[in-house]
């Protein structure tokens, strides 16, 4: 193709998607820390408040707890709140607020009340920052019935599922890579294609799958990549929706392929590798052709920036997987 | 109506207690007490509570005396009560215990054989696994499973492992030239290809030489009393190797004819299961493309393979003088943990002996 | 026995010393201890909505206590009494709008009858058929039973920033105890009521004690004066005068409604009974300091002053007794009368739409 695509980065592609929610409904609000005059510490939310008033986007003080709270009560009075929490560890703090009523008030009412809150996060690590800003607590929320977690991996993903999440009536942890942030993709944003929920085959192949999500899906296409050289055709899927996982279409590559790998950069105990391979046991243990193995972070707090290469899955630990499995 | 007996079971006074015990009781039997009038003094691990009736009625029975401990759920108090709806008290259903599952047998496989495996009724246990660590493949379940079930061409990859791992045994391949006249003239006298001819004379052999006949196993050497020659044939489906059962046993002209139909079936893709197993020794008949020579490697469960180079006329040394022969080489790769140079020196011998003899040729059962 | 109405005759009330908690700053009263006015006795009440003040105390006290033999005749699971609190919730509740928004924790039934929640299905909480509360928080305008403390804070301060950006004339009142002004949701809740001047009221009963742990164990201050320090006004009232509490709470709203923002009110009471059915207040607390907290009952200092005011008298009283019994004993029967509900329900709205995980599991349970 001689014509230039033109392309734009994950930060964008978000900002682009609050820009249009924001117009789109009435009864979204946008608040967090920072969020506001200063558009986000990754300017997430640049221009956001110029656009649309300090009644609609507004800094909050910093109270995680807080925020979320005053997104369940807003809910009551049928507010759509999107909050930031300004990175992964800092929404420890309003865990008691997400677990105990965003995510049970629907059952807890008996679906009379709906919780449409998107918590956003930056997520995960890879950008060399201070301890607390590299944290994968994506298990916390995964584990919690009620809602609802998504991870982007390219810009139009990440334009898709925030809007989706948005105007999703129950709530929706987004955990963005922030590592992927500034990488450019394709700028053709729409809310067609995968919805929340699943997942999405990003390279085909069929000696293997790997099953990867957020900055670790560019990384896998690298592996991928690399064992293509050595005649091994890998399949990488994007999970993208957490929870819900697509189990049907985890089933469906295993049984394509007999053989699995995941990958991502939380530890690996009870990560969600452990609840990916529990899905395809159960469901596609007939065509298991090796055991499934995992690529994922240590078993570890998450480790200063000069030792996070040797902790985040790398290139060559992904591919020794694959080998491993594909040589059984 | 009449008074309708209602039993009052010890409730659970706290979150999760298991039991109270009686203080005081506050009314006698015989007493007529009313709704929510203090019954009884209960101390639990928690704090001690007086419990009010749920009924008002007679007392009628007192089921525990003071200091005793009372389970949560055992009656405490039975009322004779006026009227009232009487409270649906039926138990929780109690689930059916479940028996342990069997103990699985220790075998290696992986989940797809174990699927195959249960699919033709073979039991995983009573098979050596021929993969990695003993791991137990796809095609171990195949040729234990024998004739139940006709299996799919084998794949190219599914080819090349097997190959691998017939590479992996230790193997030598030893040459003979053979002057090819006799025979010529004898097959043509039957109208045959060299073949046939070349089988019964390697049954003969094998009658005087049985190791050549034999497997390497764990447990050693597995002599085998049946000859069953695998003949490795090219067809557009790959690499085949239909067997002879009982060749020993059979004429040549019926070798001849057992060659060809095999040959015919595996053009056709249409051999049977036991027509692709069993195989206890291998002829490769390399000479039909015009190879003069070459190193086989071993097919699965046999010591010895035989490739039949191509017949052309050679310079041979015939009693002091060169003379154009037919002729032709015959490879022979064996297993040589089962057996060593000079006994497949010696079968060899005997072998091309028979071969080269006019006499001894038509000795054989035609 | 369970009855109130035998308690706080006109004999007159002899007054002990307060409540050890009670100490340091003097409460906004309009009604002495005894009964007698302490101050101006025109709260803006005709006479109809004061003698339905004291109907609902009366109410309330009989089926707290109702519910206690509930829970000891298995009928219920824990539960949390709430006698000699009966002022605050229902002087606080009374003093609402229809379209004020009330955020509990899991002590507030009295307040939930003036909000016209129905007490068996309120009950249906307790009785463990249910969580949060099976009746209808939108139509009620009561939210949820809420068990971890303080959190319902933040939300009773998100509804009423919700209020101000639609510009309604309304605002919420999120009730909270002593001990949970201890959790830093309070003092984050709080503050962001104080920085987006949220139409809310911070209702604190502080009845003294925390399970077992006494107020001066919480806090070396005085909770009220907490505002303050979050920008807006704080007020300490004798949350045993109903109609004390009533004014404070009615000028708590109405500068809610001119968009003043939001209030902070400590209600001084007294947890007469146990934490819950499940605890033994004997273990940490003498017998005296209850009986002396007695002496302070709200529903006797109110039915004093009505029957000296001449708004009800004996008559009337034992009208409302024999009233009172039987719906109080109506909603015994409507409480014993719930069926544990279809197990499917667990599954039914965990998500608008069912993930196939849970799709999966719900027939499972159902065996379909």
């Amino acid at each position: 193709m001689s014509e230039i695509t033109p392309e734009i980065t994950m930060v964008a592609a978000l900002n682009a998607a609050l820009r249009d929610a924001l117009r789109d409904d009435a009864r979204v609000l946008v608040f967090g820390q920072d969020v506001g005059r200063s558009g986000g510490v990754f300017r997430v939310t640049d221009g956001l408040q110029a656009e649309f008033g300090a009644r609609r986007v507004f800094d909050t003080p910093i109270s995680e707890a807080g925020i979320v709270g005053a997104a369940v009560g807003l809910a009551f009075a049928g507010w759509r709140s999107v909050v930031e929490m300004q990175f992964d560890a800092f929404s420890y703090p309003a865990l008691e607020q997400i677990i105990d009523h965003v995510a049970k008030m629907r059952g807890r009412t008996r679906g009379r009340v709906d919780m449409p809150i998107t918590i956003r996060m930056p997520a995960f690590g890879g950008i060399k920052g201070k301890e607390h800003h590299g944290e994968s607590p994506e298990t916390y929320y995964v584990h919690t019935a009620g809602l609802k977690v998504v991870s982007p991996s390219t810009p139009a993903d990440a334009y898709r599922l925030l809007r989706l999440a948005i105007s999703d009536p129950d709530p929706v942890i987004v955990l963005e890579p922030k590592a992927r942030y500034w990488a450019k993709g394709e700028a053709e944003l729409t809310t067609d294609g995968a919805g929340i929920g699943e997942a999405a085959v990003v390279r085909d192949g069929d000696a293997a799958t790997v099953f990867t999500y957020g900055a670790m899906v560019a990384r896998c296409l690298d592996a991928a990549a690399t064992l293509a050289d050595e005649a091994l055709s890998i399949r990488v899927v994007d999970l993208r929706s957490l929870s819900p996982l697509d189990t049907e279409l985890i089933a469906r590559c295993v049984r394509e392929t007999g053989r699995a790998v995941v990958v991502h950069e939380a530890p690996k105990t009870l990560g969600l590798g452990a609840e990916v391979t529990a899905r395809i046991v159960e469901e596609a243990f007939d065509f298991l052709e090796a055991p499934v193995l995992r690529v994922t972070g240590y078993d570890v707090p998450y480790p200063p920036a000069a030792l996070e290469h040797h902790y985040l899955p790398s290139v060559q630990r992904i591919a020794a997987a694959v080998r491993q499995v594909a040589a059984y | 109506m009449g008074p309708i007996a209602r039993v009052f079971a010890m409730p659970d006074l706290g979150e999760g207690l298991e039991e109270g015990e009686i203080v005081e009781w506050l009314v006698a039997e015989g007493d007529t007490v009313t709704l929510n009038q203090p019954l009884v003094e209960v101390e639990t691990a928690k704090a001690t509570v007086e419990i009010p009736s749920p009924f008002a009625g007679a007392v009628a029975t007192l089921h525990a005396s003071v200091g005793a401990a009372v389970p949560v759920g055992s009656p405490l108090v039975t009322f004779a009560v006026s009227d009232g709806e009487a409270r649906d008290d039926s138990s929780a259903a109690v689930p059916p215990t479940q028996t342990p599952p069997d103990r699985l047998g220790v075998t290696r496989a992986t989940p797809p054989v174990r699927k195959l495996a249960k699919e033709l009724g073979v039991d995983l246990a009573s098979i050596e696994g021929s993969g990695a660590n003993g791991r137990i493949t796809e095609d171990d379940v195949r040729v234990t499973a024998g004739n139940e079930r006709r299996p799919s061409a084998p794949s190219r990859s599914t080819l090349a492992a097997n190959l691998e791992r017939q590479a992996a045994i230790p193997q030598v391949t030893t040459f003979r030239t053979v002057d090819c006249t006799a025979l010529e003239s004898f097959r043509r006298e039957l109208g045959v290809s060299p073949l046939p001819v070349v089988v019964a004379v390697l049954c003969r052999t094998i009658a005087a030489h049985p190791t050549v006949n034999a497997a390497w196993t764990d447990d050693g050497l597995l002599e085998r009393p049946e000859v069953n020659v695998g003949i490795a044939a090219d067809t557009e489906r790959g690499l085949v190797v239909p067997v002879l059962h009982d060749a020993g046993a059979k004429s040549i002209g019926a070798l001849a004819a057992e060659i060809k139909r095999l040959a015919e079936a595996a053009r056709t893709g249409s051999l049977s299961p036991d027509e692709l197993t069993g195989a206890t020794v291998t002829v490769s008949n390399t000479g039909s493309y015009g190879s003069e020579a070459g190193t086989p490697i071993l097919s699965p469960g046999t010591s010895v393979t035989l490739a039949v180079g191509v017949i052309a006329p050679r310079a041979l040394v015939v009693d002091g003088e060169i003379l154009a022969r037919p002729a032709c080489t015959l490879s022979c790769t064996f297993d040589h943990r089962a057996l060593d140079g000079a006994a497949v020196g010696r079968a060899l011998t005997d072998l091309v002996e028979t071969l080269t003899s006019a006499e001894r040729l038509r000795d054989l059962p035609r | 026995m369970l009855s109130a109405f035998d308690e706080g005759d006109s004999r007159g009330i002899r007054v002990a010393s307060e409540p050890e908690h009670w100490r340091g700053t003097e409460p906004v009263r309009v009604l002495a201890p005894d009964g007698t006015a302490a101050g101006d006795t025109d709260v803006g009440l005709g006479p109809d909505e004061l003698r339905a003040m004291l109907r609902y105390m009366l109410l309330a006290r009989r089926l707290d206590r109702e519910c206690i033999a509930l829970q000891r005749q298995g009928e219920l699971t824990i539960y949390p009494g709430f006698e000699g609190q009966e002022a605050a919730q229902i002087g606080s509740a009374m003093a609402l709008g229809a379209d004020d928004f009330v955020f509990p924790t899991f002590r507030e039934l009295a307040a939930a009858l003036v909000r016209g929640v129905d007490a068996v299905q309120y009950l249906a909480y307790h009785r463990g058929t249910w969580h949060g509360g099976p009746y209808d928080p939108m139509a009620t305008r009561f939210a949820p039973i809420c068990i971890p403390v303080a959190t319902q804070i933040a939300h009773g301060v998100g509804y009423a920033m919700g209020l101000a950006l639609d510009e309604t004339r309304a605002c919420s009142l999120a009730y909270f105890g002593d001990g949970s002004a201890s959790e830093g949701d309070f003092h984050e809740a709080a503050n962001l009521a104080g920085v987006f001047k949220a139409p809310v009221i911070l209702f604190c009963q502080n009845n003294g004690w925390a399970i077992s742990v006494p107020t001066a164990s919480q806090t070396a201050g005085e909770i009220w004066k907490r505002a303050g320090g979050y920008g807006f006004p704080g007020v300490r009232v004798d949350g045993n005068d109903v109609l004390a509490v009533y004014r404070a709470t009615r000028e708590a709203a109405d500068r809610a409604y001119a968009g003043e923002g939001p209030t902070l009110i400590e209600a001084m009471t007294y947890r007469i009974g146990a934490h819950s059915t499940a605890d033994d207040a004997g273990r940490y607390r003498d017998d005296d300091e209850v009986e002396r907290a007695r002496s302070f009952d709200p529903i006797a200092r109110y039915r004093t002053w009505l029957t000296a005011e001449g708004h009800v008298d004996d008559e009337l009283l034992r009208e409302w007794h024999a009233e009172i019994e039987d719906q109080v004993l109506a909603i015994r029967e409507g409480v014993i009368a719930q069926p544990a509900p279809p197990v499917e329900w667990m599954f039914d709205w965990v998500y608008a739409d069912a993930p196939p995980a849970i799709a999966e599991q719900r027939r499972e349970v159902l065996g379909v």
